[in-house]
């Protein structure tokens, strides 16, 4: 026992110390992040927390307003040539990264540059390699070319992770410590990391925009939603992005706090994979369709954090048609039954149809976790097939086995959400609709679909491109590729105290933030 | 002695090789990519393919694992797919938050359930044999992470003396000892249980003993008897398992972080078996066997100074 004691003490004594875990005195804010960041290096942040912390440090040269406009931000503006190929940014002068070097267009070369080489293995080499050729015109001014004219540019590359400019002096003088300290231009410059326990960031004195509210920003990763919320309830932190349904309810009823809620661009459907029995017929994907009732499974199970989807496209994209322009499917076994009748599915044992012997028998693949109530939401969808005849069983996997199934196609039925950082609506039929879609995993093909949405790239009128994904939506749904579930939303609580926060579907905003 | 501990450490090397072994198959035969984790869902196959080229991962498994085992012997534990820091970085700086976490909880574990499971045994069937019998049968039943809650929520939500999670600092701090106790208790509250019934029907077992019989016979006080002659002998079973005790709170802390946002080795692990980042587990999952490899060396040794007549030539 005494030696455990030495042992512990001796160890105790080794450990690095610091400042208190609870919010501190003074006008911190502290803000609960889903999980420690891992490396800031642009192209390649990937997951949520880092990217969601990149945002404080690192800009890109446009930014999103709050309704989810492109407006100016390292660039103070833009114009597209007469061919539609080349966008030309006039870039602010001025601006000074957090370590004094300064922002102009080489940095910008270099940075898009460094994101296309191949032996930089950046994930963002693919969704960049649109651009033809990067050049800057002169100090101020850059240029680029793409393969083919592009109306979605700049949301396909130039709000993404990969287009955050950070200070090159900064990756020439830190070397291996580059991922780890990000210097960029934004509002906050990086204070401290403490692995798995905070990061601070710091007010910029010296940033072009209006000046920044908070002196700092403590961001603390806490990954159990409980946890957050006793964190929250008790003044260790002052903002959390997760809760439980129950928590959310209580704490919108509960003046301290104020949960902020907006519909986000994330759609979750049911992918039916085409390439084999038994969704390899039109009508036993559209049987399907029918049989769910998806508004009462969305309503029961994630009411308050999600509403019923009918489309893979967002309802927040100003690209989504009017409801009843397109076909949908409204609950009605009846009709499910009918058309499984249709297909040859005839009554078997058990409630389940069969056809030549063969029971109406599929695997859904759900992960668990990675989605709001995901495994949840896939056992009552199987629930409900099997009261039209469907053997449905949910195999729950955790997310890296999930992906390397359905990647490979190896699936009957999957639900699956796609998530982007805007409403463009290439954004999301063109991964999962067209025939090379990097989500469209069952391999659907339709070359009506493929050429509506190649011309929706092209079309630079908006009006034209509203009829044209119009058009790739009643295809998609009249094929049922997916069975839509719902939009989740994004979802913040925070004390009420906290003020000047933004928080839309396309922006979460600090900047001007202060407590009360 | 040297020489039974000299065989004890070459005993360890096929054990610790075993584990590494372990960690390289299960994670690469399970399925998921981790070029693919790393280049995003939006990536290209060409890309993942670079992408697995440049971390070696388009080798045969037997090249990789031979790989690694000639980098283990030169110190190096590799690099991070996800992040590219050296292994040994990342872990140095974790472990020990994991471990100061499972010794503190292992010493509260040993103090109570051996109060507890003497207590128990020298005044069987009344109250306080009730009482600790009951409070290990709550211990051990309680999962981890429901215990820590509970804890959270009345030590903070209720009665605000504790912050909910995070590490304060040093343990020596007052800040360091409160964000300390409730993770400790939670994680340590399952071992405190097993040792106090352990220490219970060990001593009651001692206690039976002719010696003890002559010991009391001789006039020796109560007190005396407990603590002279009957406690060491109980001991030894108790030495056995706090020494596999604390592979099971190493290995226990991971939920025990989670819950307590604790900023040890869990959440790494976690993080790193879900982004099948190799690397990082193998070296987890070594530096832990090595951990457990060592405490059960030493709980060998500890037996002769609990017990006298056990020599180790």
């Amino acid at each position: 026992m005494r030696i455990l004691v030495a042992g512990l003490i001796g160890l105790s004594l080794a450990l690095p110390g610091g400042p208190a875990f609870s919010a501190p005195a003074g006008q911190d804010l502290v803000i609960a992040n889903e999980a420690d960041v891992t490396l800031f290096d642009p192209i390649r942040i990937q997951e949520a927390p880092t990217s969601f912390v990149a945002g404080f440090v690192y800009e890109q040269l446009v930014q999103r307003t709050n309704d989810g406009k492109v407006a100016p931000a390292l660039a103070e503006s833009w114009k597209l040539s007469p061919d539609r190929r080349t966008w030309t940014f006039s870039l602010r002068k001025g601006v000074k990264f957090h370590d004094g070097s300064e922002f102009d267009a080489s940095v910008v070369e270099w940075a898009f540059k460094r994101a296309l080489d191949p032996m930089e293995a950046s994930q963002f080499r693919g969704q960049f390699s649109v651009i033809q050729k990067i050049a800057a015109v002169d100090k101020y001014t850059i240029a680029f070319t793409l393969k083919e004219p592009n109306v979605a540019f700049l949301d396909y590359v130039m709000l993404t992770n990969g287009a955050y400019i950070p200070s090159r002096r900064a990756f020439e003088t830190l070397g291996r410590d580059f991922p780890f300290k990000p210097i960029g231009t934004g509002p906050f410059r990086w204070g401290q990391w403490v692995q798995g326990q905070r990061v601070v960031l710091e007010r910029n004195p010296s940033y072009w925009g209006p000046a920044p509210k908070p002196d700092r920003i403590v961001i603390r990763p806490i990954t159990d939603p409980n946890t957050g919320v006793i964190e929250l309830e008790t003044g260790g932190v002052h903002y959390i992005m997760r809760a439980n349904r129950d928590d959310l309810t209580r704490l919108a009823k509960d003046k301290r706090f104020v949960v902020y809620r907006v519909p986000t661009y994330r759609v979750r459907y049911v992918s039916l994979n085409g390439s084999h029995p038994p969704f390899d017929d039109a009508r036993v994907r559209q049987a399907a369709a029918f049989a769910l009732d998806v508004p009462q499974i969305v309503n029961s199970l994630a009411g308050g954090m999600a509403v019923p989807a009918d489309t893979i496209l967002p309802l927040e994209s100003p690209f989504h048609p009017a409801r009843g322009s397109y076909p949908t499917y409204a609950t009605n076994p009846g009709r499910a039954r009918e058309l499984l009748g249709q297909a040859g599915w005839t009554p078997g044992g058990g409630g389940v149809l069969q056809k030549s012997g063969q029971p109406l028998r599929f695997v859904l693949h759900s992960p668990d976790g990675r989605y709001f109530m995901d495994k949840e939401m896939s056992e009552a969808i199987c629930n409900r097939l099997h009261a039209v005849g469907f053997e449905c069983r949910v195999k729950v996997m955790e997310w890296a086995a999930f992906l390397a199934e359905t990647r490979a196609a190896k699936f009957d039925a999957a639900f699956a959400g796609w998530n982007q950082s805007s409403a463009e609506p290439s954004l999301f039929l063109d991964p999962l609709a067209e025939t090379q879609g990097r989500a469209n995993y069952a391999r659907h093909s339709d070359p009506a679909i493929d050429a509506v949405l190649s011309e929706g790239l092209i079309a630079f009128s908006e009006g034209r491109r509203k009829l044209l994904y119009a058009k790739a939506i009643t295809l998609v749904n009249q094929h049922a590729w997916y069975i839509p579930i719902d939009n989740e939303f994004k979802v913040a609580i925070a004390t009420a105290r906290l003020q000047g926060y933004i928080h839309t579907a396309a922006r979460t905003d600090f900047t001007h933030a202060w407590l009360k | 002695m040297w020489r039974y501990v000299l065989r004890k450490l070459v005993a360890a090397i096929p054990v610790l090789l075993g584990a590494t072994l372990l960690a390289f198959l299960i994670l690469r035969l399970s399925p998921g990519d981790p070029a693919r984790l790393i280049a995003g869902e939006q990536a290209s196959e060409e890309d993942v393919q670079v992408i697995r080229h440049t971390l070696g991962l388009d080798r045969p498994f037997a090249v990789q694992y031979a790989r690694f085992l000639a980098d283990l012997l030169r110190g190096d534990l590799g690099r991070s797919i996800r992040t590219g820091r050296p292994v040994r970085e990342e872990i140095e700086s974790r472990f020990p938050y994991t471990f100061e976490l499972a010794l503190t909880s292992l010493v509260l574990s040993v103090g109570v359930g051996v109060i507890a499971g003497v207590a128990a045994a020298v005044r069987p069937n009344t109250v306080y044999d009730y009482g600790a019998t009951l409070g290990a049968l709550a211990g051990i039943s309680t999962p981890t992470f429901w215990l820590g809650l509970l804890l959270m929520l009345a030590f903070s939500y209720y009665l605000g003396w504790l912050p909910a999670s995070g590490r304060g600092g040093p343990l020596w701090t007052l800040d360091g000892m409160r964000s300390m106790a409730m993770p400790a208790v939670a994680l340590g509250a399952p071992s405190a249980a097993i040792i106090a019934r352990l220490m219970r029907s060990s001593l009651l077992e001692v206690l039976r003993q002719d010696y003890i019989r002559t010991a009391r016979a001789k006039g020796l006080i109560h007190r005396i008897v407990i603590a002279r002659h009957a406690l060491r002998n109980a001991l030894i079973p108790v030495v056995t398992v706090v020494g596999l005790r604390l592979g099971g709170l190493l290995g226990g802390a991971v939920i025990t972080e989670q819950v307590f946002a604790w900023p040890g080795i869990g959440a790494l692990i976690v993080t790193a078996i879900a982004t099948r980042d190799y690397p990082i587990v193998q070296g987890a999952m070594l530096t832990t066997a090595l951990v457990f490899a060592t405490v059960n060396l030493a709980v060998d040794l500890l037996y002769a100074l609990v017990d006298p007549r056990i020599r180790y030539d």
